[in-house]
């Protein structure tokens, strides 16, 4: 107990690290929030002075103090939960923006994860168990290829085929636009229409990690003594694969966990493309228009979904391999 | 009874990369015709890589021969790969693997380890099952309320050999095959576990075969049974124990004594054979005698034509596969001697 206090006390401390690194490195980055507006404003057809005046009246929120003032303030209301407003979308709270975006990333990306996880699981111990035929290396060949091209590559590739040329799934968004958002089924129904593109393309990518990493940890196992033992007291076959997946899957655990992570860092590519409204695009378009608290909020999300996850998986770990001491 | 009769088992092995390769037969175990009755102790000694752990899996059954037949009570064996002959088989012989520490499950507790096999061959009533599992930790020596509920890393290399040797108990099997079953345990510990493995063997009974490289062992185990010289696969010298021990025959098996290290005062060596290398020659003869290369005595004939496996004439259960088998007193043993 005293144990998981104290790893719950380090992962707070690191959430701040990264909270007050994200604040302070933003700021480094070149350009302003300013400029950005005001050229933005001008594109949009107002003439200088007026963009220049706009600019002025919105900016007005941002104090024009130290840095470090600045920062001080911000944990303030960081522990309030008051992650401040969007600099964009003038006003809205930056808590409510990521908070309407989290559900689909969260959604769509852990649905990627399990699925791409279960095939993974399964090719690889498909593929264990043909190690020495030609299957194994198709498996293999395809698992590496599909997890070596990249995430926006394989996205535009599939927008491509499923709408453009088949006109099979929609383009974008994550719902139709006549559903109303809510516990029916019919926007149930949309919300899966829409969200199988971008799944399936966390699958293709995903789902060839686990599969190399499932079948190099089953070979080792099917050679472990103790699954000739099994064979030799001669178990069913059912209770032999037991034996052999479970052992396999364990050393796979900690880094299913910890993809939770990487993978809202890949729903950035992702959802840009198919135009999905998660924490992905919200981030890319922070980022582009130079939206410090947005981005911050972002970033502050990412980071302790990791770190959670990465608590959850250490002690579920301890529970789940006898040989790991919490 | 177990007949082993011309019993071979062939492995391809492929070489090379994926374009230009190359297909390579290993003959790990050939023609070896052995009989072991229930009660019988075998020892069979050999180096690393003569076939001595092919043999053992083939008689275990999880290993189909290539060749030659494995007949068990005047039933043969098959490959033993369909399930119910596998399950059948179980229950007839058991192989004891070499490590330890691989060979239990590591997630699953030692209670959990007993409980399948007991359920799935039905040996006893669902109800009895824990009384079962305590009665075959005590016997290989463990005190079942320590060990049952701990997880196998909790324990020692030795008490994970005892819950081995337990396991292989469950299914009550009438072939004991040790597979190198002390060599990863503490040298002040292994006397215990073949006391132990001997007293069980011989309280019901079962034939037990040991597998190693090492001549004390064999000796020790083999106390009033059976050793048989293995070398390339095949058997090149078998008979009673201290037969085979006190006049070896072969050059191979004198070699092997006159490698073991002798406790002075208490022996004496007579007298020593070295081979031409210590280590196996890159080169298998196909024709001749497979020690050739490293024998000391081999002369032409020995390249041409391959020694058959024949007995002495003195000691008719004494069998020996050389042209120039002679016996030799190796090691004496100066206790004997002076008493």
């Amino acid at each position: 107990m005293t144990k998981l206090l104290r790893r719950l006390g380090i992962s707070v401390l690191m959430i701040f690290l990264v909270a007050a690194l994200t604040f302070f490195l933003i700021r480094l980055m070149p350009g302003n929030p300013y400029e950005v507006m005001y050229h933005q404003l001008l594109m949009k057809g107002m003439s200088q002075q007026q963009a220049m005046d706009q600019v002025r009246s919105i900016m007005n929120a941002i104090p024009n103090q130290p840095v470090l003032i600045q920062f001080v303030e911000w944990l303030g209301q960081l522990l309030h939960g008051n992650m401040g407003t969007s600099i964009q979308e003038t006003g809205v709270p930056v808590t409510e923006l990521v908070l309407n975006a989290l559900p689909w990333t969260l959604v769509t990306v852990s649905l990627g994860l399990v699925i791409s996880f279960f095939i993974g699981i399964l090719l690889g111990v498909w593929s264990a168990s043909r190690r020495n035929s030609w299957v194994s290396g198709l498996i293999d060949n395809v698992g590496s290829i599909a997890h070596a091209i990249p995430a926006y590559v394989t996205a535009v590739a599939l927008l491509y085929l499923f709408n453009v040329v088949w006109h099979v799934f929609p383009s974008s968004g994550a719902y139709g636009i006549m559903e109303t958002p809510g516990l029916n089924i019919p926007f149930l129904l949309s919300f899966l229409y829409h969200i199988v593109l971008p799944v399936g393309t966390y699958v293709l990518t995903g789902f060839g990690s686990w599969e190399l990493a499932m079948k190099s940890t089953t070979i080792t196992v099917i050679n472990d003594d103790f699954m000739m033992a099994a064979r030799l007291r001669g178990l069913p076959r059912e209770k032999q694969m037991r034996y052999l997946g479970w052992n396999s899957i364990l050393p796979l655990f900690t880094s299913f966990m910890l993809s939770l992570g990487a993978m809202f860092g890949g729903s950035v590519f992702i959802e840009g493309t198919y135009a999905f409204p998660g924490i992905g695009n919200l981030f890319a378009t922070a980022i582009n228009s130079r939206d410090y608290p947005v981005i911050q909020g972002c970033f502050l999300l990412t980071t302790t979904t990791i770190i959670v996850a990465n608590v959850i998986a250490d002690f579920a770990y301890s529970k789940l391999d006898p040989r790991i001491q919490a | 009874m177990m007949k082993i009769r011309d019993v071979s088992k062939h492995f391809t092995v492929k070489k090379g990369s994926s374009l230009s390769r190359t297909r390579q037969i290993v003959r790990a175990v050939q023609n070896v015709t052995l009989d072991w009755d229930l009660g019988d102790f075998v020892a069979i000694v050999g180096e690393s890589g003569c076939g001595k752990s092919t043999l053992g899996r083939m008689l275990a059954g999880i290993t189909p021969p290539t060749s030659g037949t494995i007949t068990l009570d005047g039933e043969i064996l098959g490959g033993a790969r369909g399930g119910a002959q596998r399950k059948a088989f179980a229950r007839m012989a058991q192989l004891i693997p070499q490590d330890p520490y691989a060979a239990l499950n590591p997630v699953r507790r030692i209670k959990d380890l007993f409980y399948d096999p007991l359920s799935y061959h039905k040996m006893v009533p669902r109800g009895q099952i824990q009384e079962r599992v305590e009665e075959l930790l005590t016997m290989v020596g463990l005190n079942p309320a320590n060990v049952m509920n701990k997880y196998p890393n909790q324990l020692s290399g030795g008490q994970r050999q005892r819950v081995v040797v337990a396991r292989a108990l469950t299914v009550d099997p009438k072939f004991l095959i040790a597979d190198e079953s002390v060599s990863m345990v503490d040298v002040s510990l292994r006397i215990g576990i073949m006391d132990n493995m001997k007293a069980i063997s011989r309280q019901r009974q079962l034939g037990l075969m040991f597998i190693t490289h090492d001549f004390r062992v064999a000796r020790y185990i083999a106390q009033g049974g059976r050793i048989a010289v293995m070398y390339l696969g095949q058997i090149i010298e078998q008979g009673p124990t201290e037969e085979v021990l006190k006049q070896p025959m072969h050059p191979y098996t004198q070699a092997l004594i006159s490698a073991v290290p002798i406790l002075e005062g208490r022996e004496q060596r007579v007298s020593e054979v070295l081979p031409k290398s210590y280590e196996l020659t890159g080169v298998v003869p196909h024709e001749g005698c497979p020690f050739e290369p490293r024998c000391p005595l081999a002369t032409d004939i020995c390249v041409k034509q391959a020694p058959e496996l024949e007995a002495d004439p003195v000691i008719a259960e004494h069998l020996v596969a050389c042209h120039f088998s002679t016996p030799r007193e190796m090691v004496r043993d100066l206790r004997v001697t002076s008493a």
